[in-house]
């Protein structure tokens, strides 16, 4: 154990000695720079996921769920994405945890922190969602030449027929059924047709063929028994 | 060439430092081996390796040297290396983890009070700190030692902390009130 009256002896004793040397003011810029580029990498991931999210909520066409009624809430809820809303929150978290690595980091409240980068990841989200970044990598993931993110984007154009949830175009009307055909353009092989019998009350006349269809409902007998049905167009190409 | 009574300021020492003079950093060690042991020792509670954990900060303060930008203060630096030391001893001699969300750092705090009182208030606490201060917890008993014994201001505390301004504020306003319960119940 270290005497007091010896403590300055000991440490200047093991500077001289080389014992102890002081580390270059290059490694602190790089340790600075390191945590600067982990924390952009971390907003800009975060941003991307989200994005991702927006549009393949609106690709896939289950946006539509919410006006489905509660069952089309309940089944929004089962096909949402959690991991990656999960994921953006850890990498806000993370963000806001690199941050007190600089001295404007500590001096916010971790809320605010948190809540600011979550409203810029949202809004940038939202309009990265806009562009084609995304768009153009589902083309891509659809002709089996996306490495790792793949699978993912395949999943957006999914039939996803077990949570009954149907999507194709309209080939052709019969009386209050209408025939839709699915084909994601993808190497799954989940392509098919399906009969939608519409929803009492539904005005057939809305409908023409050609038309792509999201569908809600279950599977009966006689084909598919809709409780909930909308047109919509996706920015992809889906064949 | 340095002395003990060297009437140059710290910041100016550790420009010396950075520059490979190790008297200038003897000079700074007999300016900050007496406060920086008091500091230990009423955060750790009398440990018997106080000694040796000071000695470990002054190592970590020369070996990190190029790190201390020298416009800002020094003490809140050399206070933020002794923190970190002192909290790593708590966590290696109790197995306390000492890491939990700190509820003081998440919310903004705009209604702290910056100056808690005047030299009547401070000669009182000065007596409720030497009936309590061992039974705070380390996160209050803290917070008490820097403001009232080290005489640090907020800011150098929530620098040395590593928390906002505000949540230094909010507790040592709680460090306080937990002080003052517990002399009155002993």
């Amino acid at each position: 154990m270290l005497n007091e009256t010896d403590l300055k002896a000991s440490v200047l004793q093991k500077i001289r000695k080389g014992e102890v040397s002081m580390r270059p003011r290059l490694y602190f810029i790089a340790r600075l720079a390191l945590a600067a580029f982990v924390a952009i990498a971390a907003l800009a991931l975060a941003m991307f996921v989200l994005s991702f999210v927006f549009f393949s909520i609106h690709e896939s066409g289950e946006q539509f769920l919410l006006g489905f009624g509660g069952r089309g809430v309940l089944t929004f809820i089962t096909l949402f994405p959690w991991w990656s809303l999960l994921l953006t929150l850890a990498l806000i978290f993370a963000l806001d945890y690199v941050l007190r690595y600089f001295k404007f980091g500590y001096r916010i409240p971790m809320l605010e922190i948190v809540l600011g980068a979550l409203a810029v990841v949202v809004a940038a989200g939202v309009l990265i969602s806009a562009t084609p970044l995304h768009s153009v990598l589902l083309s891509v993931a659809d002709n089996n030449e996306l490495p790792v993110l793949g699978p993912l984007y395949e999943d957006i154009h999914d039939s996803h027929e077990e949570q009954g949830i149907y999507r194709g175009v309209i080939s052709s009307i019969q009386g209050n059924a209408v025939v839709i055909a699915h084909n994601d353009g993808d190497r799954d092989t989940d392509d098919g047709t399906s009969t939608i019998m519409l929803p009492p009350g539904f005005n057939v006349a809305t409908l023409y063929v050609g038309e792509r269809l999201y569908v809600a409902g279950d599977k009966g007998e006689g084909g598919v028994n809709a409780y909930g049905i909308e047109k919509f167009a996706p920015r992809a190409t889906v064949k | 060439m340095t002395t003990p009574e060297d009437s140059r300021s710290d910041e100016a020492l550790a420009a010396l430092v950075q520059g490979n003079n190790q008297e200038a950093f003897g000079v700074l060690m007999d300016r900050y081996q007496a406060k920086l042991l008091r500091y230990g020792r009423r955060f750790l509670s009398h440990d018997e390796h106080i000694v040796d954990v000071v000695q470990d900060v002054f190592i970590k303060a020369y070996q990190n040297m190029q790190s201390f930008d020298a416009t800002r203060k020094f003490s809140p630096w050399i206070y933020r290396i002794a923190h970190n030391a002192f909290v790593n001893e708590i966590r290696r001699k109790k197995r306390d983890p000492l890491v939990y969300l700190d509820l003081d750092a998440v919310f903004a705090h705009p209604s702290y009070e910056m100056d808690p009182g005047g030299d009547e208030e401070r000669a009182q606490m000065q007596s409720l700190i030497n009936k309590g201060l061992d039974a705070l917890t380390p996160a209050y008993r803290e917070v008490i030692i820097l403001y009232y014994l080290e005489e640090q201001s907020y800011q150098e505390i929530a620098d040395i902390l590593q928390v906002p301004v505000g949540t230094v504020g909010v507790r040592l306003r709680r460090a306080r009130e937990a002080l003052k319960k517990y002399v009155e119940r002993n």
